[in-house]
């Protein structure tokens, strides 16, 4: 039954307005009803007086002949005996009263009314007409002339030979019989009891019925909201069940499939926290080799001053020198070491500054030739003037080494690996299809003429720990810290790849025009 | 002189005739022969006439309460049937469940006799509970004011007669199941049966009542069963048996009002057999005899309110048996009535030296009725012998003349007398009593006149005046020692009189109402209790209502100007008001269901003669009746 | 004063009043009613009034039948009133006594083996009810009446005979079923002037009464009748005999029994009759009531 939650449903206004409007119906209809029956009630009864007043007069028309008044009591008194009678008089033809009976109405009031003297009093309305019902307070008359046939002479009889029969009616006395209105008032309660029972009896069987079927309509509805209530709550949900191919069962269809693509992207999701705490795990082994890398440089930086001070002392010749030699090229070598460690564990902030593209590829240039190796030739084009972006340096150090790490491993036999830098200016042209906003960008290249990638690999190339090198040769996180280094940057990476023609990473970062660079530099 | 068995016999017969309505018994033939020169009316049997007639036998002043007037009062006992008849007056009336002393014109609960079919009740100190004696059984009880010594021995101050319902009256089963619930956790349940075959007619009758008390501290449990078989010998012979047990437990009262801590309680269980038999021996006379036994066991006891530990408890029983014997003989204007009361009773008690005493009583007795037109004249003439009290003659002369067809005069002179209680014979020490061997009946001598008029044909009347001349009252007397012994001593004259009014039946209405006076004169009266002359008078008033529509009511009222000495503390200044409305709400196949609804001193008067025990306040009861 | 010292002087007074003598004895007669109805009980009375004797009454439907014969022989009376139809049946059981009837018709006293009963029936002879119609309807030339040749043959027969003694005629239409009554009334119409109703149970009931007096009322056709009761109902006039009178009738027989001791049995008709109008009906049908017709009538209305 209607619980809060549900009396705030949308249930409840379906079963409220329905109830609403039974409760209507039934009241109109009940009032009809009552209308209908009260007034066969009043025709009842005026009915009942009617044929009650005729039937005796009828039959008492022998003793108000006679003016008998013990026999016209026997029959009054069989009629005062029906239930609603509350007085029975009978007058003769001269309206003078014959007898009287009385009894005392529902309401203990005079039959005759307030007026006592009414008692056996016919009323005329007008002169010589006799009303068929006179109405007084809480009772009713009904009338009806006593008639008696006689036949005419029975000489004149003879003359009329095909209606020897021929009769003439003499009123030869009234009747009256006086009924209690108090039973249209008890009638009409209980008419009214009645209906009212029944509409509420309609009432509640309607509304338990429209509950039923309000909660039945509603299951549906429910059990989505409560899924949609639960996923909201990050809890699992099972499938709905699709009952119909109504609106609500399409709206169920509809949350299935977004639950299931919700559910898919959560396990993504899952995925990448795992790598996020991988990462954080690196992190956090980085700054611990950093701060043990910072003090035992200082320590070898002591060492090392102290093995040159004693070298210096010592004679040229000295056997001991060789020595002293060996610790210096070891401590050079520890030194490297924990240069390395330093690097692997550099913090990821991002320090932005405007920075020139080529700038970094030139300086880079020397280290990215030994990374490509023997048989790979590196070619880079610079344009004249620089080509500025706001930039972490070091990050962009990082994505070049990682693309052309890339490119090279994709050239194992030898090829050409191409950077180049440009200006590229973004249109709002339609048919464009990667998604940089219109704009002026600076574009880095890296492009090498390896076997190319086929369409499923390069959609996947950004997802981390993608790879297609043979296991333990990569992380496959290259391209996808590329991607996210280029993310921080509000730019773009896109990849050009066709079977045998190579692969292209297009980087596109937000130009930093000139005046924008000295902006920048004034408000340092 | 008096009254006679016959005349009480006739008395009932018309008593029963006139309750029964008149069946027309007319052959068909006759009937249509009349019908053709007569209305109908002119060929009713008129047995309001007839009645009337005869009740012109009796010269006592006597007054019936039929079982119709118990059920429309709604009363449960048989002092609440007699509460509001007038000339009655009930002391310690607590309602129904204890005592309940039935008095009568000045005369205490001592000297009136209170026999059930026949048998007396009372007890060893000639006291009987009209409290706990229930109703259900009676088909009606006929109340004698004044002596009727002549016919039943001790019974000076009046007779209540309790007449049981006959066994298997009606064609078919018929019976009735009463509950009945009230405040103070009051109820009433009863059930009654009655059935005849072949020959054999059997009347049965369980109930219990129950209350936490009408007034405090007076709880009470009673449990009640009647039983009357009949059995038909022949066309002129009739036996009866009948049964009656009666058990009782009650709290009387507690003093803790007075800071004692300590309750009175009692116990009783009392057990009756009755049978009889009566034969047409020829077609004048008629034969009755009925042996019965009676016995009774009460245990009052005293204990402490707070740890119900017994202070006193004494046991007593009193046990009796006794056979009656009468010849009716019919000879022309002459009905004589000549028999025997036999009556051995055994009283046991803590109190009597070697434990049991022992009472022997016979009588004879005769009585005519001379029908003489319309004077009737009835001698009777008692004699009664007993081992405690010595031998005693009554003698009574009644006269009844009808002077015309709606006046009625009687005149009643008689001797009464009443025996001693048992007790008065031997010591109790306990409360310091030197026991009396030489104690005489107190003795009467009564003289009555009245008149019944019917006036108008609207209302009828009865006035009765008499004079109670009374002798050797016994008198308790102080030895000056802190005992005291009971003797005879003092005199009394009582004179009073009462009227009676009912009125006929007009609208389903009937009015009755009730005064009587007396003043009671002692003389040579030094009794260490505190009586004194007294002038006592009373009301009674009773308006029912029995259209025939299945609604019946009665309101009741009862006034007793007590004037009591004021050492007992009474109060009766207040009229009790009972009220009963009876609706039937269904009737199927001879079945009836009636609901009721009972007021009980609905404006809680006062009414007592002793503040130990004071008349119930307003207490509400309403149940329902099956009769089938 | 008495008490208890002289019991014996009690016992003597009271056998004394024992020993009273009870007249009760000397020509007493026993009335035995069928029922304690009133006119039963006015029967008596005037049984009483001209008997002049001792009369002790016993009602028959009140004890067994065994009873009320003991009582009756007990009581030894020299005649036996026997009033109602009930009680003149019981009467014969009775033995040696002679029975006076009253209150019985005539047609019981042919039906039961009464031969010895003396009594007066409740019957007015045909010739006492012609002449009253025609004093009360001087102008009527037509009687009608509806009778059961069971129960009224010989009566109709002597109103006949009545009739042509006066040269008026009689319409008789004979029946044994009541049901036939109204198709009976109704062929009377414009056949007579007066409707003489006669005292025959087959015809005389509630239903036929109240169509005869409608008929009565619609063909202007004077009802006339037997007893008061019908013309207090609505016939115009009647003829009928108090049970007073008739006790009367039956007392002075009784004396006469009584007194001669023959055994002769004497049986009479009701002697005295009263004439009855309904003045009310007779206005109304248009029927003038004679000055010394009105002088001598009872009036019913």
């Amino acid at each position: 039954m209607p619980t809060k939650s549900f009396r705030k449903s949308f249930g409840f206004k379906v079963f409220r307005s329905f109830a609403l409007s039974i409760l209507v119906v039934a009241i109109v209809l009940s009032a009809l009803l009552v209308y209908y029956q009260n007034s066969m009630v009043k025709k009842d009864l005026y009915k009942e007086g009617t044929m009650l007043a005729d039937m005796l007069a009828y039959s008492i028309r022998t003793w108000v002949f006679a003016e008998n008044k013990d026999m016209l009591k026997d029959a009054v008194q069989g009629v005062m005996g029906q239930k609603n009678v509350v007085a029975v008089v009978v007058y003769n033809a001269d309206r003078q009263v014959l007898i009287i009976e009385k009894k005392q109405s529902a309401d203990k009031k005079d039959p005759f009314g307030n007026d006592p003297a009414a008692a056996g009093k016919m009323r005329m309305e007008q002169a010589g007409i006799i009303p068929k019902t006179a109405e007084r307070e809480g009772t009713i008359g009904f009338l009806s002339p006593v008639v008696l046939e006689t036949y005419k002479n029975m000489e004149e009889a003879i003359y009329f030979e095909e209606s020897p029969k021929q009769s003439v009616q003499h009123v030869i006395g009234y009747v009256e019989v006086v009924l209690d209105k108090g039973v249209l008032r008890t009638e009409m309660r209980s008419i009214l009891i009645r209906n009212a029972v029944a509409t509420l009896l309609f009432l509640l069987a309607g509304s338990v019925a429209i509950y039923i079927a309000v909660r039945r309509l509603m299951r549906p509805l429910t059990n989505l909201a409560a899924s949609v209530r639960s996923l909201g709550r990050g809890e699992t949900v099972a499938q709905v069940p699709v009952e119909s191919m109504d609106e609500i069962g399409r709206l169920a269809t509809d949350f299935n499939t977004m639950s299931d693509n919700l559910k898919k992207r959560e396990a993504e999701k899952e995925l990448l926290e795992e790598k996020l705490r991988y990462a954080q795990k690196m992190e956090a082994v980085g700054t611990l080799a950093r701060g043990i890398a910072h003090d035992f440089n200082n320590i070898l930086a002591t060492l090392r001053g102290s093995i040159y001070l004693i070298d210096k002392k010592l004679p040229a010749h000295d056997e001991l020198r060789q020595y002293t030699r060996q610790v210096h090229g070891s401590i050079a070598r520890a030194q490297n070491l924990i240069r390395g460690l330093l690097t692997f564990s550099r913090t990821q902030r991002i320090n932005f500054r405007p920075a020139d593209l080529g700038g970094i590829i030139r300086r880079l240039q020397p280290m990215l030739t030994n990374m490509a190796g023997e048989g790979v030739h590196l070619k880079v084009s610079l344009p004249e003037g620089p080509v500025m972006a706001m930039s972490d340096s070091v990050q962009l150090e990082q994505i070049l080494m990682n693309l052309c790490a890339n490119g090279r491993d994709a050239m194992p036999d030898g090829g050409v690996l191409s950077i180049s830098v440009e200006m590229v200016t973004v249109g709002s042209e339609a048919g464009r299809q990667y998604p940089p906003a219109p704009g002026r960008y600076a574009v880095m290249s890296v492009r090498d003429t390896g076997p190319g990638m086929d369409e499923k690999t390069r959609e996947r190339i950004f997802e981390p720990y993608f790879t297609t090198k043979d296991v333990g040769k990569g992380t496959g996180l290259g391209l996808a810290i590329v991607y996210g280094i280029v993310k921080q940057h509000r730019g773009w990476i896109w990849v050009e790849s066709e079977k045998g023609e190579g692969t292209i990473f297009r980087v596109y970062l937000p130009l930093l025009e000139k005046n924008e660079e000295d902006m920048e530099n004034k408000s340092r | 002189m008096s009254f006679s068995r016959a005349g009480l016999v006739l008395l009932l017969v018309l008593v029963l005739s006139y309750l029964s309505s008149a069946a027309f018994a007319m052959s068909e033939e006759e009937r249509s022969f009349l019908l053709m020169y007569f209305k109908e009316e002119e060929l009713q049997v008129v047995s309001a006439t007839r009645s009337l007639k005869s009740i012109t036998r009796v010269a006592e002043n006597v007054e019936v309460v039929t079982k119709d007037d118990i059920e429309l009062m709604n009363a449960h006992t048989v002092a609440e049937a007699l509460y509001f008849v007038t000339g009655v007056e009930i002391s310690v009336f607590v309602g129904p469940g204890a005592q309940g002393e039935i008095g009568i014109h000045g005369s205490d609960y001592t000297r009136v006799a209170v026999l059930l079919d026949g048998v007396p009740l009372q007890n060893e100190n000639n006291a009987v509970a009209a409290g706990i004696l229930p109703v259900q059984m009676i088909e009606r009880i006929e109340i004698i004011k004044g002596p009727a010594s002549s016919i039943w021995g001790s019974s000076f101050g009046g007779v209540i007669n309790i007449i049981t319902k006959s066994a298997g009256g009606g064609d078919h089963i018929n019976g009735l199941a009463y509950a009945s619930g009230g405040e103070h956790a009051t109820s009433d349940v009863r059930a009654e049966l009655n059935g005849r075959k072949g020959p054999i007619g059997v009347y049965l009758f369980g109930g219990a009542m129950n209350s936490s008390g009408l007034i405090d501290s007076h709880f009470f449990h009673h449990n009640n069963f009647f039983s009357k078989f009949t059995v038909d010998a022949g066309e002129k012979t009739k036996i009866d048996l009948s049964f009656f047990y009666h058990k009782d437990d009650s709290v009387q009262w507690d003093y803790l009002f007075i800071d004692y801590d300590a309750f009175d309680a009692y116990k009783q269980e009392q057990v009756y057999g009755r049978a009889s038999l009566q034969s047409a021996l020829s077609n004048d006379l008629d034969l009755n005899v009925s042996g019965w036994i009676f016995n009774t066991n009460t245990d009052i006891y005293e204990k402490t309110v707070s740890t119900n530990e017994p202070i006193f408890d004494s046991g007593s029983s009193f046990d009796k048996y006794g056979f009656s014997g009468s010849l009716t003989w019919r000879a022309g204007a002459h009905t004589i009535v000549a028999g025997t009361d036999v009556l051995n009773g055994k009283s046991k008690a803590n109190i009597y030296p070697g434990g049991d005493v022992e009472q022997r009583k016979y009588a004879f007795f005769a009585n005519d009725t001379i029908s003489l037109g319309s004077l009737t004249i009835t001698p009777g003439l008692r004699y009664d012998h007993s081992n405690l009290g010595g031998d005693i003659v009554s003698p009574s002369l009644g006269v009844t003349y009808l002077l015309s067809k709606d006046l009625l005069l009687r005149a009643l002179v008689s001797r009464g007398f009443h025996d001693p209680g048992i007790t008065s014979f031997f010591d109790d020490p306990s409360v310091g009593f030197v026991g009396n061997t030489g104690i005489k009946p107190e003795k009467i001598w009564s003289y009555q006149i009245g008149a019944e008029a019917n006036v108008a044909n609207i209302l009828s009347t009865k006035l009765t005046l008499f004079l109670h001349d009374i002798d050797d009252i016994i008198l308790d007397k102080d030895l000056g020692d802190g005992s005291f012994t009971s003797e005879n001593g003092g005199k009394e004259k009582t004179i009073g009189g009462e009227i009676e009014i009912i009125t006929k039946k007009y609208r389903g209405f009937i009015l009755k109402a009730g005064a009587h006076y007396e003043s009671v004169k002692l003389d040579n009266f030094s009794d260490i209790r505190l009586f004194d002359n007294t002038k006592r008078y009373g009301f009674n008033t009773s308006l029912s209502y029995d259209e025939g529509k299945g609604l019946r009511a009665v309101l009741k009222g009862h006034y007793l100007w007590w004037n009591e000495p004021s050492f007992w503390d009474a109060k009766y200044n207040g009229v009790v008001m009972d009220f009963n409305v009876i609706k039937e709400i269904l009737t199927r196949n001879n079945a009836t269901l009636e609901a009721f609804f009972t007021g009980h001193n609905i404006f809680n008067a006062s009414s007592y003669d002793n503040n130990f025990l004071m008349n119930p306040n307003r207490w509400i009861e309403a149940g329902i009746r099956c009769k089938f | 004063m008495l008490n208890k010292r002289d019991p014996i002087s009690v016992v003597l007074l009271f056998l004394l009043i024992l020993g009273l003598p009870v007249s009760a004895g000397a020509g007493e007669i026993v009335a035995l009613k069928s029922a304690d109805i009133q006119p039963y009980n006015e029967a008596v009375e005037g049984f009483m009034k001209s008997c002049r004797c001792d009369v002790s009454e016993i009602v028959l439907n009140e004890t067994a039948g065994r009873d009320v014969l003991e009582k009756i022989r007990d009581a030894d009376p020299e005649a036996v009133f026997a009033v109602g139809m009930d009680a003149l049946n019981f009467s014969k059981t009775i033995g040696n006594v002679p029975v006076v009837y009253s209150m019985v018709p005539n047609s019981q006293l042919l039906s039961v083996a009464q031969q010895n009963a003396s009594g007066v029936s409740m019957y007015i002879s045909p010739e006492k009810f012609i002449a009253a119609i025609l004093e009360v309807f001087p102008h009527a030339k037509k009687i009608g009446l509806i009778f059961d040749a069971r129960h009224s043959g010989s009566f109709v027969r002597d109103a006949d005979s009545a009739c042509r003694a006066r040269g008026i005629e009689l319409v008789a239409e004979k029946t044994s079923r009541p049901g036939d009554i109204p198709t009976l009334i109704d062929s009377m119409r414009g056949r007579i002037d007066v409707f003489l109703m006669v005292p025959d149970v087959t015809v005389i009931n509630p239903e036929s009464v109240k169509y005869l007096l409608l008929f009565s009322f619609r063909n202007k056709v004077p009802v006339f009748t037997f007893s008061r009761k019908y013309v207090e109902m609505g016939s115009a006039a009647g003829l009928y005999a108090a049970p007073y009178d008739m006790g009367l009738q039956a007392g002075e027989i009784v004396q006469k029994i009584v007194s001669e001791k023959n055994g002769k049995v004497i049986r009479a008709d009701a002697r005295k009759t009263v004439l009855v109008i309904n003045r009310k009906i007779m206005n109304k049908l248009g029927i003038r009531i004679r000055g010394e017709v009105l002088g001598r009538a009872e009036y019913a209305d």
